[in-house]
């Protein structure tokens, strides 16, 4: 099937088969390899991207559904510079394996974007369908609540 | 300015929030096949016919590999063999495929195709015909006379015995003035990394393996498969992509022979790479434990005696068994000496799926029953639990019962008084509190660990190093130290650059790749910073030496009158004598000479220490375990990057929360099925189940670790959930003998104290 979207604001055409989730095709076609899949059954939320700004599952989705939406991936999120997100995410040593981080970033700039001054109740409450197993989640929390202007 | 002491972020971490970094699944070769395995759904079954006709003919298929078609050299996935702590005779008891499956979701054939999807048809393809046998899986039931027996070649499924005796308990525990008794049975944890485990392995035109995995030993991977596949050392490749979490997983093989086996069968690079549901039935765990512990103890509160009977089930291969229960002495016989001690560990072979190497190493086992019985000899004493451990543990200046290793740093006392401090200790004396249905209570325990694996003679523990200068004056860190998450490719940096008088951004370090790299042992028992960082530091030293000399000479001065500091070379007291780096270094190079420095560990290791203190909620109605506060106070020696430690320690108390509270893998009785395969049934602590978490870092700098640091990856998932066990019998008064300590179990603790 014919597909035209956009990802990190490029217009992207390709031809799938009607199978393909998102998060296949931005790996493997588009060879956006930062949206990583930890689960496949959309529990873990590393694979988490924002369509239309709404932040959602790739591995739950097909590509065939996003036909003509917005996708923004983690390597859509800053430019050549890191935004104050993933600078936080750095300097306040949320960042072990790496692994959950895209899914965090992406999940947390969904929250700052509906919520730009969050509290920690909502950066707990937004970011408790990512799974991290390396840092039990306090830097990540600091970092998120210091790129929040509450 | 220097670097040791500074939260300088993480190197990777760049790359890491920018989606660029590359973990093993991300990578393509030219012409590469994707490989997947089919699985057991038996738990115990010989394999009396095979049929992959069909399978083969699929168009895209290029290889089918089963017990018919490969090499029968056996082997085990764990690194024991290597790392020679004792050996253990039955430890080489896996080939690629056998003829037998031993475990629900055992590989019995392996397939390479050109995408996915083709292998997923393959593999439905594939006629597999088994006779059932008998199988058991406790390890209890497996030690049975009766009991099936899982490998031809081992009686009793006893994959190892290990006694230890000293001195006459039977005498000491009679004439003790408590005896105190306790015993405890623990479960399956799995490792639960994010990243599911792959690995690409390229057997080149060349003759030479290439392979890519999240491997936390890629030297001892590359000997392993070196042996396995008959090839010279030399022309097997291993490389570390990003690792997405180990924590044990990933020791020894993995993935990594049935790959490789793959690439020679195809002449193509292949990737093999686990579903999420293969990480839980496969992939390795924690091993489930029995422990029955007496302990005896004089008036005063010393330990006279200790009997510990322990019982790991290592599931259908030996693997890290043997290893990890001769671990667990390090736990119960070093941190409270005591004179009289008979402690008897086997390692069983059962039906279940191999159990491994999972941080902790039988620590967070040994500490959920040390840590309790010292709790109940403090209650029988009168005596409060942390007085009762002040005057019994270990003091520096004293040697370790165990290794007879010197302890030279304890922070411990500090740990104890601090912890306390913060979590308001005193309140004890008026708990429990009762609100409504809810009773508070509070709880603590110790922990003494390790600093890597130079503790007997004969084991292996070996770092090594180099430090190249480049003509600008900058330098290269060559060492194969994985960085599994734990920050250790930025720590090394800092121990380098400091001990160069280089800035931070100065130094590099390269791939952890095995054809540029040194030898090193990998990336376990809290060893990297320490073992790794002496090592990196003394190839510092040595490229220090070497530069200062060329310096002297080139100033005609002693070189004791030359001080390096960054990046400039003065003589001593002058001003104007002085020389940058880069200009020695370049004169050297255009005279053909490069300054590359090398370092050893030396065979050395030093205790870190903890204390962990809880603060519960119990609700009687439900035995719902609520944890309101936990403090951690961990003697790290001194902390090399102060945040990195913190995180490792709230990343360890995590797991140790989940292992205390709410992870287990339960098999199915009659099945042998994981009765979890997916992160809905197998919970990890979540962002909003978390407690809040306090770390106190106490620094009592080790005299042999690089400028005094000591290991810290493993240590807080020792103590924790005793710690809370603790907290839930000053709450109500039942002490808890499982993990984990679901509202079940407490609730069933509860109605038996009530009834």
């Amino acid at each position: 099937m014919k597909l035209a979207l956009h990802v990190n604001e490029i217009l992207v055409e390709r031809d799938v088969e009607p199978d393909v989730t998102l998060v296949e095709f931005l790996r493997a076609h588009l060879e956006l390899t930062g949206t990583h899949v930890g689960c496949n059954n959309g529990i873990c939320g590393s694979c988490t991207v924002l369509l239309n700004g709404e932040a959602v599952r790739a591995c739950l989705l097909l590509a065939v559904q996003v036909d003509g939406a917005s996708i923004t991936t983690v390597e859509g999120l800053g430019g050549r510079q890191l935004n104050p997100l993933q600078q936080a995410f750095v300097e306040y040593g949320a960042v072990q394996c790496g692994f959950c981080i895209p899914g965090m970033l992406v999940t947390a700039t969904a929250l700052l974007k509906s919520t730009p001054d969050a509290t920690r109740a909502q950066i707990v409450t937004a970011l408790e369908g990512n799974l991290c197993r390396c840092t039990g989640y306090v830097k990540i929390i600091e970092a998120v609540a210091a790129a929040s202007a509450a | 300015m220097t670097a040791v002491g500074r939260s300088l972020p993480k190197r990777d971490a760049f790359e890491k929030v920018t989606g660029t970094a590359r973990y093993t699944a991300d990578l393509r070769l030219p012409g590469m096949l994707y490989a997947r395995f089919l699985r057991s759904p038996h738990a115990h079954a010989r394999i009396t016919n095979i049929d992959t006709r069909a399978a083969q003919a699929l168009p895209g298929i290029h290889a089918i590999l089963t017990h018919a078609n490969t090499i029968k050299k056996r082997y085990s996935d764990g690194k024991s063999d290597q790392l020679g702590l004792l050996p253990h005779p039955h430890n080489l008891d896996q080939v690629l495929f056998d003829d037998k499956v031993r475990y629900v979701g055992e590989a019995v054939a392996v397939a390479a195709g050109v995408d996915p999807r083709t292998v997923q048809h393959a593999l439905e393809l594939i006629d597999v015909e088994y006779e059932l046998l008998p199988a058991v899986f406790d390890a209890l039931q497996a030690l049975e006379p009766n009991a099936p027996r899982i490998h031809d070649h081992v009686q009793h499924n006893t994959a190892s015995h290990l006694p230890v005796s000293v001195g006459d308990v039977e005498t000491a525990m009679r004439d003790a003035y408590v005896v105190v008794e306790h015993a405890v049975s623990t479960s399956r944890q799995k490792q639960a990394q994010i990243e599911r485990t792959a690995c690409l392995a390229h057997w080149d035109e060349s003759g030479r393996v290439n392979v890519w995995s999240p491997t936390q030993t890629p030297h001892l991977v590359k000997q392993k498969l070196a042996v396995l596949f008959d090839l010279p050392q030399s022309c097997v490749r291993v490389v570390n992509p990003h690792i997405g979490g180990s924590f044990g997983a990933t020791m020894g093989f993995t993935l990594e022979p049935h790959a490789v086996a793959l690439s020679r069968a195809t002449g193509r690079p292949v990737l093999l790479e686990l579903s999420r549901e293969e990480m839980f039935s496969n992939n390795s765990s924690r091993h489930p434990m029995y422990i029955s512990l007496a302990m005896g103890f004089a008036r005063d509160g010393h330990p006279v005696a200790m009997k510990v009977r322990e019982i790991a089930n290592t599931g259908a291969y030996a693997s890290e068994g043997p290893d990890v229960v001769a671990a667990t002495t390090a736990h119960f016989l070093r941190l409270y000496p005591c004179p009289n001690v008979m402690f008897e560990g086997t390692s069983v072979y059962t039906n279940a799926p191999p159990a491994g190497g999972f941080r902790g190493y039988g620590g967070p086992q040994a500490g959920f029953a040390i840590e309790q019985v010292i709790d109940i000899a403090a209650e029988r004493l009168q005596l409060d639990p942390v007085e009762l451990r002040r005057r019994i543990c270990i003091r520096k200046g004293s040697v370790d019962p165990l290794f007879h290793l010197p302890v030279r740093s304890c922070g411990l006392p500090e740990c104890f008084d601090r912890g306390s401090e913060r979590i308001d200790w005193l309140r004890r004396s008026s708990m429990p509190v009762a609100n409504g249905r809810w009773r508070r209570g509070l709880g603590m325990a110790a922990v003494m660990w390790v600093s890597g694996t130079a503790c007997l003679p004969s084991t292996l523990d070996t770092s090594v190093a180099t430090v190249m200068l480049l003509e600008d004056g900058s330098a290269m860190l060559h060492c194969a130290a994985c960085d599994m998450g734990t920050g250790a490719r930025t720590t090394l940096v800092q121990v380098a650059a400091d001990e160069l008088g280089l800035p931070f951004e100065r130094v590099q370090i390269g791939p952890v790749d095995t054809d540029v790299t040194p030898f090193e042992v990998g990336a376990h028992g809290s060893r990297t910073l320490f073992a790794a960082g002496n090592a990196a530091r003394l190839a510092a030293r040595d490229v220090c030496d070497q530069l200062l000399a060329a310096a002297a000479a080139q100033l005609e001065v002693a070189i004791a009158d030359l001080t390096l500091e960054n990046s400039i070379i003065s003589v001593r007291g002058t001003r104007d004598r002085s020389l940058s780096v880069a200009a020695v270094v370049n004169a050297a190079y255009r005279r053909g000479h490069q300054f590359i420095g090398r370092g050893e560990s030396p065979q050395v290791n030093e205790p870190p220490f903890g204390a962990q203190f809880a603060e519960v909620e119990v609700d009687t109605e439900t035995g719902l375990v609520r944890v309101l506060r936990l403090v951690a106070a961990h003697d790290v020696g001194r902390a090399i990057n102060p945040r990195i430690v913190e995180g490792q320690v709230e990343g360890a108390l995590a797991q140790g929360l989940g292992f205390a509270l709410l992870e287990d893998m339960p098999l199915d009785a009659e099945s042998g099925s994981p009765q979890t395969l997916t992160f809905a049934d197998y919970r990890i602590p979540t962002v909003s189940w978390m407690p809040p978490l306090e770390v106190i870092l106490v620094e009592d700098p080790s005299p042999s670790g690089p400028f005094g640091a000591k290991g810290a990856g493993e240590m807080g998932l020792g103590p924790t959930a005793a710690a809370i066990a603790n907290a839930i019998h000053n709450a109500t008064g039942v002490r808890m003998s499982e993990v984990p300590m679901s509202p079940q179990r407490v609730l069933a603790a509860l109605n038996a104290a009530r009834a």
